[in-house]
């Protein structure tokens, strides 16, 4: 009792109560701020509509069964799809919204990065290629114009299932040592594949437009991995003779070899563990020109490969589980 | 005396201030990520080793030690054996070995898959390790397979992979035992234990006639290749 008399007597509650007051003020201002900001202009025709709970024109969906290592991340399982969507596939089905704004990627044969649960793939290596698949989901009629980001968190050997008391953030590789950085240079994304050719690589990011889309209505989008296993794959021209008799061909267009190129000799510590190449833009120049042309060298062409193997290997050894994350971000915001 | 008596109250004021500051930004917080226009999935997979076929000597020691210089051809058992092995630290599906040599002195090569075992047997393959053990190998069978481009008739090699080896080096600047021949064992091998890690044994029996052969006249240039397939 003691004690309550002597917090009593000298608690002066009407300050207390005073800043509460102007606290709870300026938080509701900063709340209604927050959903004007957020909130895009509704057009007319939503009316009520347009005042959802999420107040997003869109969400994402992902189909198939838990991935392999699901229990190694934190995020939500998502939820079973409310009323009807067009365009979404039969079976098993998540959409972002209100039972989580980041939720684990469902996969299935079709659709995984070496990780789904019901196939012998356990992992990816160089050699491993793979596509995934998520649905844009309009909640409105409007046109969509959404950024999707990639990207990924590298966690070491030791990384194991969490439960509530232990996440793997001790083991997360930071995204500036040679291990991020090579992985990120030898996994690679891209928008487009036509006849086992990948295309439109993408870097960090990439759009997604869809002029006109129907509420309710679901849009299927693919991305597609790789990890080339050798560098020939990447640079020399897709018609080179030196793919003659082999079991491996040119894996990305011409045109995308002309941009890794740019990013290898800008970035080499993403592509090779071995940062101290002499001559590396001229060697890439050589070898993409291709082995008819008179001056290719393939000094330089087996010197790389080498340089590559070893750099696979280096992410091999070191680098234990990938985390790929993808963001889908209204850019039309931006402009509202 | 309770300790709690002790804590003066504008601590406890100040307590109050940080505690509702902290549950409005949780709100506003919350709030954010409610009306955020940005959506994330979400996956990890496991990256794995790249499969690595690797040559190394007896005892799974480096290639560096498979020593084939200085073969003696007044040794009166007219041969010579090497062991080598074949392993890896991942597991190989199958995969093929493949032997090219020059043929500039009269020697046949053959390949016998090998068994290690405790204890020195009379037709045993010696290999002393670098800490000065010895291991013992015994042959358990030639291994399968055929020259690529070997002329019946002459024994060395034809044209077949004359491009292959020189490009557009026509095979009239190339003196004809300096073409290389190409082995390769054939149907492909599957390691002695599938599924895992493996080390398979091998011994390279180099023999010769010791009529069409002399000490000290020539080099040969000798590759043993392991790949996966």
């Amino acid at each position: 009792m003691d004690n309550y008399e002597h917090i009593k007597i000298h608690t002066p509650k009407i300050i207390i109560y005073t800043v509460c007051a102007v606290v709870i003020l300026i938080a509701l201002l900063i709340s209604f701020i927050s959903f004007g900001w957020f909130t895009n202009n509704k057009t007319a025709g939503d009316g009520i509509n347009g005042m959802n709970a999420t107040g997003c024109k869109f969400e994402l969906a992902t189909a198939g069964t838990s991935g392999k290592y699901d229990n190694y991340i934190i995020a939500s399982d998502g939820q079973a799809p409310e009323g009807e969507i067009d365009g979404l596939p039969t079976g098993n089905v998540t959409v972002t919204g209100s039972g989580g704004t980041e939720i684990k990627w469902l996969l299935s044969s079709e659709s995984n990065f070496g990780n789904n649960a019901d196939a012998a793939a356990d992992g990816i290596q160089p050699g491993s290629y793979g596509k995934l698949t998520f649905y844009v989901v309009a909640k409105q009629s409007t046109d969509l114009k959404l950024t999707i980001s990639l990207d990924t968190v590298l966690y070491t050997k030791d990384a194991q299932p969490i439960d509530e008391n232990n996440d793997n953030s001790a083991y997360i590789i930071p995204a500036n040592s040679s291990e991020a950085k090579l992985t990120k240079g030898h996994i690679l994304f891209f928008k487009n594949k036509t006849n086992g050719v990948y295309s439109d690589m993408i870097t960090d990011s990439f759009t997604f437009e869809k002029l006109g889309a129907k509420k309710d209505t679901a849009y299927k989008t693919d991305i597609y991995w790789i990890w080339p296993e050798v560098i020939d794959q990447l640079i020399l021209p897709e018609s080179d003779s030196l793919f003659g008799g082999k079991d491996y061909s040119k894996i990305i267009s011409d045109a995308d070899t002309q941009t890794l190129i740019t990013e290898m000799s800008a970035d080499s510590e993403c592509y090779f563990a071995d940062n101290s190449i002499a001559d590396l833009g001229l060697m890439l120049d050589n070898i993409s020109k291709g082995s008819a042309d008179g001056s290719f060298d393939s000094g330089y062409y087996n010197k790389l490969n080498l340089k590559w193997n070893e750099s696979d290997q280096f992410i091999g050894t070191n680098v234990g589980y990938i985390e790929l994350k993808l963001t889908a971000d209204d850019s039309s915001l931006g402009n509202a | 005396m309770n300790k709690k008596l002790d804590i003066k109250p504008g601590i406890l004021r100040l307590t109050n201030v940080i505690v509702l500051l902290a549950l409005i930004l949780t709100a506003a917080v919350t709030a954010f990520a409610w009306f955020t226009n940005e959506r994330k999935l979400d996956t990890i997979t496991k990256i794995n080793s790249p499969v690595a076929l690797k040559i190394g000597a007896g005892a799974k020691e480096d290639s560096s030690n498979i020593d084939m210089g200085g073969i003696d051809i007044s040794d009166q058992s007219g041969k010579k054996s090497f062991v080598f092995c074949v392993y890896s630290d991942e597991s190989v599906g199958k995969y093929k070995i493949q032997l090219a040599h020059t043929t500039n002195i009269a020697f046949t090569y053959t390949i016998y898959a090998a068994n290690e075992g405790e204890t020195a047997l009379p037709d045993s393959v010696v290999y002393v390790d670098e800490s000065d053990v010895s291991h013992y190998y015994t042959k358990s069978g030639a291994l399968s397979g055929g020259y690529l481009n070997m002329d019946e008739n002459t024994g060395i090699a034809n044209g077949t992979y004359h491009e292959k080896t020189y490009g557009a080096y026509g095979s009239e600047f190339v003196q004809k035992n300096a073409e290389p021949l190409y082995w390769q064992s054939s149907p492909a091998i599957t390691p002695v234990s599938a599924g895992k890690n493996f080390t398979d044994y091998y011994i390279l029996e180099i023999r010769w006639d010791s009529d069409k052969v002399t000490n000290n006249k020539e080099t040969d240039m000798v590759y043993l290749t392991a790949g996966m397939v």
